[in-house]
């Protein structure tokens, strides 16, 4: 019976899920499978909140990234979704329904640990079979269920294993396949390949997000790692002393930053603090800036990311327009990064061009329109 | 056997005399440690045989070879009776003592967050008193005059002081549960708490409740540390006189007791130490029963 019931509800889900980031972006109302009311935790023995005051809510089928980093709250918030902490005040409500005191193994949640967590005496397939017999599953139908959830990670040939004769990669697509194995409503994956080298982590990013779009369950996923969180989610919600900094798409968090922490964060930035002079003119330190609209502030940091820095002759036209000086220059292969000094102003720009070379005088400028005011400083 | 060093490989130098001098020199640095088993460990092990299986020559030793020693005492009503009781009594008490420290052990890793180790300490503090003291305890505690019977009169339970509490196989088994359960906690403590917390916490995120976590998880992964602390509680009971020379009486004599009688009054050292065999013995045997629950095929990261 309940079997069935999870079989309809993953249908739905995959059908629900086509376009998840256009109906965040229009903001329809889906239903929400996690929904965070107000929490606040706090451990005991500590002053500072690790998590303060988090409202969250997060649709059917959506790939939901928390990003921040370590000390940020982002594992405390997912551990309190997945029931292993409690809020020290506000309600966690798990498909619309209080699931604030309800204890772990009583959530229809999985998760998939930061150290991937598989029990070192139980082989492979038993590692893989124990939530399904830990649910009472007929014991013929968990052999053919534990094989399937085996090819589905490529790991079958493994089965006979034990998880310590098993590579970092290999424990971790086991872990996988053990977190879905009973198919349930939301998947929490806590930094799931922080534990392992950079190509590993690139391949296990298409088998996640493969697996995701196949299985068509929610996804949590925390990571400190930016470039991860913009590459895979639908939403993602930046967090930062255990507030929540911003919650968009990952193209409008990198576009728009609503706080200089979050520009800094997501990719490279070039902050100004600046004073308002008039109109659209203000004054960081002492260069002169244009900018798009009257900022309304006498405050702000101005954010200004690198790639959108024209350089040389393809800034002539642009009203923000500097001639300065080369200091550093770190050679990144495909491009450069250099650091220009304008005034008493340093810049990080990027350049083709491989001639450049500290000393040198480059030309560059922007378009007031890709700057963002990113936080009122002041008045 | 190969011994040879990178240093050696690059001068060139691996000649067998070199070879042989490395081998010496390793020896001489595991010597204090050989000397050490030799004397402490394996020379009175090997006394003890050779004297069991002497003859005892009206209180001298002769040494001549003989079985005699065993096959009296195989023969002696009195030796089988006390090694059948000596084997209830400190299976028995283990057994409770087990039962008693392993929940203990328990309750402490999974409950006592960050005070567990002083849950730990006062529970193993009884060690640091003197052995004696704490038998002596029980007397007081089980005694005619003892505290128990104060109480069970005060409340008006009995009218007069009872003789039944001190003095019988159950006082024995009682003081030498007490005895054996800080030593049987220290070792399920050690084990569970080398369980890390995100086990217990994967469990139950696979839908086991608590009592399906402790059985599928927690109990194969600590059985190893509870079998170590049974067998460290069988031979220390096993071997014991003083507890029930001093609480046991004549029902609850064991045969560390006679043990002590023949190389003290009666003076028949091989017999002595043919019992001495036996108690080794028996104690090997339960041991190498109770290996079998050591094995884990899992490494714990």
């Amino acid at each position: 019976m309940a079997e069935e019931r999870e079989e309809t509800e993953l249908n739905t889900a995959t059908t629900e899920r086509q376009e998840p980031s256009a109906r965040a972006a229009t903001g329809e109302s889906a239903a929400a499978v996690v929904e965070l009311v107000g929490v606040t935790k706090t451990y005991p023995g500590e002053e500072e909140s690790a998590v303060a005051d988090v409202d969250l809510r997060i649709r059917e089928g959506e790939f939901f990234s928390i990003l921040g980093s370590s000390g940020s709250g982002k594992t405390t918030t997912l551990r309190m979704i997945a029931g292993f902490e409690q809020p020290t005040i506000g309600r966690v409500f798990l498909d619309g329904n209080d699931a604030t005191d309800v204890p772990p193994y009583r959530r229809d949640v999985s998760t998939v640990f930061q150290n991937y967590a598989l029990f070192p005496h139980m082989k492979v397939q038993a590692n893989v079979a124990y939530p399904l017999k830990m649910s009472g599953v007929p014991r013929r139908e968990i052999g053919p269920r534990v094989k399937e959830a085996l090819e589905r990670v490529s790991m079958a040939e493994y089965a006979k294993r034990l998880p310590h004769q098993l590579s970092g990669g290999q424990r971790q697509r086991v872990a996988l396949a053990r977190a879905l194995i009973r198919g349930p409503r939301l998947l929490l994956l806590d930094e799931p390949l922080g534990a392992l080298d950079l190509k590993l982590r690139e391949e296990m990013l298409f088998v996640l997000k493969r697996l995701q779009r196949e299985v068509g369950i929610t996804f949590i996923y925390v990571t400190h790692d930016q470039g991860e969180a913009l590459a895979m989610s639908d939403l993602m919600a930046v967090m930062n002393k255990g507030r929540i900094e911003q919650l968009a798409t990952p193209a409008e968090i990198y576009a728009k930053p609503a706080t200089s922490f979050v520009a800094g964060f997501i990719g490279k930035t070039n902050l100004l603090s600046c004073r308002h002079v008039e109109g659209n003119r203000a004054e960081a330190g002492s260069v002169p800036l244009i900018l798009a609209e009257d900022p309304k502030q006498s405050q702000f940091t101005l954010s200004v990311r690198p790639e959108s820095i024209l350089i040389g002759t393809d800034c002539h036209s642009l009203p923000n327009r500097f001639v300065a000086e080369v200091s550093e220059v770190l050679f990144l292969g495909h491009e450069r990064e250099v650091l220009a000094k304008i005034g008493d102003q340093r810049l990080m720009v990027r350049s083709q061009d491989l001639t450049v070379g500290p000393g040198d005088t480059i030309e560059f400028g922007w378009d007031p329109k890709e700057a963002v005011i990113v936080e009122a400083t002041g008045g | 056997m190969s011994t040879i060093t990178g240093e050696q490989a690059a001068a060139g130098e691996v000649t067998s005399p070199n070879r042989l001098w490395q081998s010496i020199k390793k020896f001489l640095a595991l010597s204090p440690a050989l000397v050490w088993i030799f004397v402490l460990v394996l020379l009175p092990n090997i006394f003890l045989i050779l004297y069991s299986v002497w003859e005892n020559d009206l209180g001298t030793i002769s040494q001549n070879w003989t079985l005699d020693n065993y096959s009296s005492l195989f023969q002696s009503e009195v030796f089988k009776t006390l090694l059948k009781r000596t084997l209830i009594i400190s299976l028995v008490s283990t057994t409770i003592a087990t039962l008693i420290a392993y929940p203990l052990a328990y309750v402490v890793v999974t409950k006592f967050g960050r005070y567990k180790t002083i849950a730990a300490l006062l529970i193993i503090i009884p060690l640091w008193v003197s052995y004696l003291m704490r038998v002596f305890a029980w007397k007081i505690i089980l005694g005619e005059e003892g505290v128990l019977n104060g109480m069970l009169m005060s409340l008006g339970i009995t009218d007069k002081p009872s003789e039944a509490f001190l003095y019988s196989t159950t006082t024995v088994i009682v003081a030498l549960t007490y005895v054996a359960i800080p030593y049987i906690f220290l070792s399920t403590y050690t084990a569970l708490d080398r369980i890390p917390r995100h086990y217990y916490e994967a469990s139950s995120d696979c839908g086991a409740s608590p009592w399906g976590t402790f059985r599928n998880v927690i109990w194969p992964l600590s059985r190893p540390g509870v079998a170590v602390g049974f067998a460290i509680g069988f031979v220390l009971t096993f071997g014991d006189y003083v507890t029930p020379a001093m609480v046991g009486g004549l029902e609850g004599t064991m045969l560390g007791s006679i043990v002590l009688q023949e190389f003290g009054n009666a003076n028949n050292w091989p017999m002595g130490a043919g019992i001495g065999v036996v108690i080794a013995g028996a104690g090997l045997l339960v041991l190498a029963v109770v290996s079998l629950f050591t094995r884990l095929d899992a490494r714990i990261e």
